[in-house]
């Protein structure tokens, strides 16, 4: 650690916690571990060895060009663990994006999952908006303005005053969309998604391992119809909202961190 | 100088080194890291640049200053609001308590 080669690909890899049973955070698309460094890894890090790390394409991880369907991203997860996990199962936790990665890991490999959080995730996993003959060439102006559009409907709930300074149009928003650039042009990401953005209501169903869903109560639509489906699909599942957008980790790090503590301790 | 003034003098110099490595660009060289310097808006550092300066932060002054534990205790206004400074003051806190 930091930084790891797993199957072929630098990773970036962070660890908290001394104590207690592994647990491994999957995080979303375009941002990094640090979605979890700052929030509610460190309130798990109390009771769990926390592990987590950069997505390929993704903070402080190689943008390699291939390799960004879900299937590839759970293969890159099924590596850290077999680096860095404990012989005995591990529990993941997967936000957003990563919560589709966390979930296609756990369907193919039953015997490494000990249990299951997705939050805020979405199945299938949504692209922006491709009226392009061909995806691997977006403008990246197109690119900076979907970057701001996301991060201004993830940020529409918050005050007024955080927005602003979150959403400004200086240094950190140029580095996050010129970093989204070469994730969308300059990578398969695009046509990767294409072909494998989700998983089959029967693959869904053949989960064993006890599952959390966390949503924001005012989450975006993609996520909540996700929601719906995987209430249908997973009766079984401890559904916990939480009183905020997408940016749920965020807007109630305490909260999640408590429920996750509670559902690792007694599921 | 009272011995705490000179110990967060050194801390502040300490802190500015690693946030200008962190950030590697030209301008924060050449910009002084004050007291008030807010990271938000001042620095517009992103939050996988605040993951290596707590690596560093950890490398120098070890287990006893916990950054990413007094982040996550913070609402979101507050961090939007940090300053270096602040976090001067919560690395000398740590050490004085040890």
């Amino acid at each position: 650690m930091p930084i790891e080669s797993i199957g072929g690909v630098r990773l970036h890899v962070q660890a908290l916690g001394h104590r207690g049973s592994q647990v491994f955070l999957v995080h979303g698309m375009t941002t990094s571990l640090a979605s979890f460094y700052f929030t509610i890894a460190p309130p798990l890090a109390e009771a769990h060895r926390v592990l987590m790390y950069d997505l390929r394409g993704h903070g402080r991880s190689e943008a390699v060009r291939t390799g960004y369907g879900v299937r590839s991203m759970a293969g890159d997860l099924a590596g850290v663990i077999d680096r860095f996990g404990d012989d005995d199962p591990v529990d993941v936790v997967g936000h957003s994006f990563g919560a589709a990665v966390a979930m296609r890991y756990a369907i193919d490999h039953p015997a490494r999952v000990r249990r299951l959080v997705f939050s805020e995730g979405p199945l299938p996993v949504f692209l922006p908006d491709d009226d392009d003959e061909f995806p691997g060439a977006i403008d990246p102006e197109r690119i900076r303005s979907e970057v701001q559009g996301v991060a201004d409907a993830a940020l529409r709930d918050l005050p007024e005053d955080v927005r602003r300074a979150l959403a400004g149009k200086g240094r950190r928003v140029r580095r996050t969309s010129s970093r989204a650039t070469v994730l969308f042009n300059q990578t398969s990401l695009m046509a990767d998604l294409e072909k494998d953005n989700d998983i089959s209501d029967a693959e869904i169903a053949s989960l064993r391992v006890p599952i959390m869903l966390c949503y924001g109560t005012r989450t975006l639509p993609p996520m909540a119809a996700t929601l719906t489906r995987l209430r249908a699909v997973l009766p079984q599942a401890r559904v916990r909202m939480f009183d905020s957008g997408h940016l749920m980790l965020n807007e109630q790090a305490g909260p999640v961190a408590g429920a996750i503590l509670e559902f690792l301790a007694d599921a | 100088m009272s011995t705490i003034e000179q110990n967060k003098a050194e801390i502040l110099a300490t802190l500015s080194e690693m946030i200008k490595e962190v950030i590697g660009e030209d301008w924060v060289s050449e910009t002084p890291i004050t007291m008030d310097t807010s990271f938000v808006s001042d620095l517009e550092v992103e939050s996988i640049e605040l993951v290596a300066l707590s690596e560093k932060i950890q490398a120098k002054y070890g287990e006893t200053v916990d950054f990413p534990s007094w982040l996550s205790g913070m609402e979101l206004e507050q961090i939007i609001a940090l300053t270096v400074g602040q976090l001067v003051d919560y690395i000398a806190k740590c050490q004085s308590s040890r």
